[in-house]
């Protein structure tokens, strides 16, 4: 049993939430918005949290579809880790997505925890993160009084913060078809399975068809407060060979970009930023093997 | 706050006013005395508290029971109806028993209903499946060395002519 008291509201529509949210809200009442509640139920049941409003956003028929809309891929923020995983056409169109979802907590996280509520509540370790932002993803967000679209650049503010107003509910999130040629891959390092990243690296990469690189995208969790992407490289190693030295030169920006990583009980900003660099590498390497 | 709920607990369907407050797994234990579901951490680390939801494994400590109204509930109690009844163990309690794949037994229910979603979904898993299968779910005493040999046992022998139900209400050995 929670000890704080709090109203559960258990809105049909997402427009019903938001009209709660926004009551809540003028009347200076904490409120927290309820999806799959792997993380905040855990922070509840310790007390961490009480907040005054709970709206559960689990009784909103198609908050979890996914669908091919042209050359995006529509999300919906209630969509599962484990239907992001074993979705054909995530698989198919946007794997490194699947690829993240499948190493999120354990089964039954995956089971119940939704991809909008990992990237409301924006823990920097969150596996996600790193990966929409080399993704382009747009975030779609409707609050009381209009519709808006958030880059990702925008959404991740700082540690635990997201741009996301107390009035507003993400309703789905856009990420782009990749060329089927595409190499991508996620990579992270954690104490045991299960566990947050210490360190995540996604990469994305193509081909030229002379073996030169005709894109490379990498996404780094870990090495901030926010997921950082590794725009330096994008340009500067577009056209080259992809050798062991191309592999260093993305490891090294990658250990430039880490310059301040949050230090955490098994892993120090020294190590952290090693890490990086180290996982940087099996992430490319990997992303590499699957190039088609 | 309290509101009434109506969902199907172990094929039965029941209604029940709650605190909005009420975990699943306090619902389940002390509301509907299904005490088979245990509550160890409460922060969704452990995995004593595994229910099947809607077909699905999920950890009963981190789900609010007004929040899944409507839904269809299986406890440790529910998966072993079917078997209690004909005095039969089902194969997974059977290699349970046969291995030492429990000593204190606070996991056990947890751990059978991961076991069983894993075996459902992958009739012969690997050592690493089956790893990644119970991944959410702590075991302080067996080390899990004997939990993975137990898993394999009934793997192999749902390969051979013996067909192993393996469904929530099978019927066991064929």
């Amino acid at each position: 049993m929670i000890r704080a008291p709090f109203q559960l509201h258990t809105p049909p529509s997402i427009e019903e939430a938001v009209r709660l949210l926004s009551r809540c809200v003028q009347n200076g009442e904490d409120v927290k918005l309820l999806a799959g509640g792997q993380s905040l139920m855990p922070s509840m049941n310790l007390g961490l949290v009480a907040p005054a409003h709970i709206v559960s956003l689990n009784h909103i028929a198609g908050l979890d579809s996914i669908r091919q809309d042209g050359e995006t891929l529509a999300i919906g923020a209630g969509t599962t880790h484990r239907a992001l995983a074993e979705s054909e056409v995530v698989r198919a169109h946007c794997p490194i997505l699947s690829e993240t979802a499948a190493c999120i907590g354990d089964v039954q996280v995956r089971n119940r925890g939704t991809l909008g509520g990992s990237i409301g509540h924006f823990d920097p370790a969150a596996d996600y993160p790193p990966v929409l932002v080399l993704l382009d993803t747009a975030f779609q967000i409707v609050g009381p009084s209009d519709e808006r679209t958030v880059a990702a650049n925008d959404l991740f503010v700082d540690y635990m913060t997201t741009s996301l107003n107390a009035d507003e509910v993400l309703t789905e999130i856009r990420v782009p078809v990749l060329p089927p040629d595409t190499g991508t891959a996620y990579v992270k390092f954690t104490r045991v399975e299960g566990g947050f990243a210490i360190v995540g690296v996604g990469t994305c990469l193509r081909l030229n068809p002379d073996r030169t690189c005709r894109s490379i995208r990498v996404g780094l969790c870990g090495a901030a407060s926010v997921p950082v992407r590794l725009t330096s490289i994008e340009a500067t190693l577009t056209g080259k060979a992809v050798d062991n030295a191309f592999i260093e030169a993305v490891a090294a920006a990658a250990y430039e970009a880490a310059h301040d990583p949050v230090a955490e009980l098994h892993a120090d900003a020294d190590y952290k930023r090693e890490m990086v660099r180290v996982f940087t590498r099996r992430a490319v390497r990997a992303a590499l093997e699957r190039v088609a | 706050m309290h509101t009434t709920i109506q969902l199907t607990v172990n094929n039965t369907p029941c209604e029940a006013t709650v605190d909005t407050r009420t975990l699943l797994v306090d619902f389940l234990r002390d509301q509907l005395d299904l005490t088979g579901t245990h509550l160890g951490c409460a922060t969704g680390n452990c995995g004593a508290c595994t229910v099947v939801l809607d077909g699905l494994t999920v950890k009963a400590c981190t789900i609010l029971a007004a929040d899944v109204a409507g839904s269809a509930v299986t406890t440790i109690e529910g998966w072993t109806q079917d078997t209690r009844q004909s005095g039969d163990l089902h194969p997974i309690q059977d290699a349970f028993v046969k291995h030492h794949a429990l000593q204190c037994g606070f996991c056990t229910p947890g751990m059978v209903l991961s076991v069983q979603q894993l075996l459902q979904e992958k009739p012969h898993p690997t050592e690493t499946d089956i790893r990644h299968g119970i991944a959410g779910n702590l075991c302080r005493c067996t080390g899990y060395a004997s939990i993975i040999k137990a898993v394999q046992e009934i793997a192999g022998t749902s390969s051979d002519e013996k067909q192993v139900s393996l469904s929530p209400w099978g019927r066991g050995l064929g």
